[in-house]
């Protein structure tokens, strides 16, 4: 059993289904592994719960008379991660750029934007990550970055951060580009 | 306090045993911490419990230690040498960086530290060690090796591509926008609901796909080519207090190791340099050179190996002809046994040599907190 506080002091109590008996049963495995299921369980409930709240997609601010914009795609973390980077017209489902790397090659992960600057306004990013972590003990965290540059100037960035689990895990990230009036 | 000192040394390797457990999952993460070889540590090399002088290449790993002669031929009794080896990077949290910058700085990343003390009954001695080894070529390292680094991260990024198209497939299905999906948790849900009904590639069967590359990678590379640096410092007591300790010798390793016969042996050429406080109190030198050819797999194998070795002391060589093996039996639990004969061409005289140590490091599933 769980429990965490969402927002103003709301308990949120999740219980495990147990009516199969043999959950019912000592977990056998060992306590590193139970301990790294617990820690994966609370993450799967902290996203449930991420998921349930209307979060509005971070918007980063720019200037449309400035100079080019790029994206950068960062992973930090003992990981191997492979992406694809979409950017879609304001209020469209049109694909402006479709990039896709990995961080074996890091060198290709900077993204130039469409020229000039303005044409950017009110268009979308979606990042999508794949990966698996080496070693839940020497490395057990992972984090995604999406930096956009303006004139080689960080303007702002969009994270994920997550705990490895040994296998394949997927992240997203989204974020508007608008306008700074 | 050796009896402490033992008991805490064999706790990991304990505890490893204990949670072995037949049905336990295994997180195949953990294979690139199965050992490649059992590790040499320059600071017990240093404290001359070994006839052999090569130094064993080894991938990094976060902590090694090492107990020799813990069994007499009869009885087993508690050892006369030990020596731990750790990796202060590795022992650190590497969230804050990326794989880039880790294989950028793979050589030093490898630095390991190593403390061993011996304890020798006929001199009524105690001795002290300290050492450091560099491994400036580990082709043995799944995180550093592109060749698997790529391949998974390019399984990795097709994915990617196909979750991307079937989140826009479903937008236009809906007629919905990336926006308008993403700030309605509804429609991410059901947007992500469609992604893995659809994906022919699930997780779970691209999780299992590495885990058997690595798998097979660690079982390939155990032979891999690797080379090593070390030196150790030695101090030396007539009793256990730290300030009556005084300069013993210092010693220089290095030891080149590269595949043959494909998976199946190693050869290791190494050379070694002494420079000791001679017992009539003079400072001496002594240069040895080693081949040792193994054969085998990574858990069970053998070797042969041959040592010329000049001291300056005497003016004389020696030489040292050594056969033996190395098994894991589990987890970070290694024996190493090896038997030979030394000849000393001063006398020429020659005797018979043997050795029968334990080797572990932290075993896969062992945390320390």
């Amino acid at each position: 059993m769980y429990f965490c506080t969402v927002f103003n002091s709301t308990l949120l109590f999740v219980i495990r289904p147990s009516a199969d008996p043999s959950t019912l049963r000592r977990d056998s495995r060992n306590k590193s592994a139970r301990r790294l299921d617990r820690k994966i369980d609370f993450q799967r409930l902290m996203s449930f719960v991420q998921s349930q709240i209307v979060v509005k997609m971070k918007e980063i601010k720019f200037n449309p008379n400035g100079a080019d914009l790029q994206a950068r795609v960062l992973f930090k973390g003992l990981i191997v991660a492979g992406y694809s980077l979409r950017l879609y017209e304001r209020d469209s489902n049109r694909i402006v750029i479709r990039r896709s790397g990995n961080n074996v090659n890091p060198e290709m992960n900077i993204h130039d934007l469409p020229s000039p600057a303005k044409d950017n306004i009110g268009r979308v990013f979606r990042l999508l990550t794949d990966l698996r972590g080496f070693d839940p003990v020497e490395s057990p965290q992972y984090k995604i970055i999406l930096e956009i540059y303006q004139g080689g100037v960080l303007l702002g960035e969009e994270t994920e951060e997550g705990l490895i689990t040994g296998g394949v895990q997927e992240s997203r990230i989204n974020l508007k580009l608008i306008a700074n009036t | 306090m050796k009896h402490i000192f033992v008991a805490l040394l064999l706790l990991p390797a304990l505890a490893a045993l204990a949670q072995d457990t037949p049905d336990q999952n295994l997180n195949l993460s953990d294979l690139p911490k199965l050992n490649f070889a059992v590790p040499d540590l320059p600071a017990f090399k240093s404290l001359g419990t070994e006839p052999s002088n090569l130094l064993r290449p080894s991938t990094p790993e976060n902590f090694y230690a090492v107990a020799s002669e813990f069994f007499n031929g009869k009885n087993f009794i508690l050892p006369q040498a030990f020596a731990v080896e750790f990796s202060p990077l590795l022992l650190t949290s590497l969230d804050k960086i990326t794989l880039q910058r880790y294989r950028d700085h793979r050589a030093w990343n490898s630095s390991r530290f190593s403390l061993g003390t011996f304890r020798d009954e006929e001199l009524n001695t105690t001795r002290a060690a300290i050492g450091y080894r560099i491994s400036f070529i580990n082709e043995g390292d799944v995180k550093t090796d592109t060749s698997i680094t790529r391949k998974i991260a390019e399984r990795l990024q097709a994915r990617s591509e196909i979750r991307a198209d079937l989140m826009d497939e479903y937008l236009i299905r809906n007629n919905l926008t990336e926006e308008a999906c993403y700030n309605d948790p509804a429609c991410r849900a059901a947007q992500q609901q469609y992604v893995d009904d659809h994906i022919p590639l699930k997780k779970e069967a691209l999780s299992m796909e590495f885990d058997t590359m690595i798998d097979n990678y660690v079982k390939d590379h155990w032979n891999a080519r690797k080379w090593d640096l070390a030196v150790a410092f030695t101090g030396q007591s007539g009793d256990a207090l730290i300030r009556n300790i005084r300069y013993s010798s210092f010693s220089a390793w290095t030891t080149y190791a590269l595949p043959t016969f494909k998976q199946s042996g190693q050869l290791l050429v190494g050379l070694h340099w002494q420079n000791y406080r001679s017992l009539d109190d003079t400072l001496q030198n002594n240069i040895s050179l080693n081949l040792r050819h193994y054969y085998g797999a990574n858990r069970l194998k053998f070797f042969v190996e041959g040592q010329y070795q000049y001291l300056q002391e005497t003016e004389a060589s020696t030489a040292l002809a050594n056969f033996g093996g190395e098994l894991n039996i589990r987890g970070g639990l290694w024996i190493d046994f090896h038997a030979g004969l030394q000849k000393d061409f001063s006398n020429n005289r020659s005797s018979f040599v043997s050795q029968f140590s334990f080797r572990y490091t932290i075993p896969k599933n062992f945390k320390m907190f």
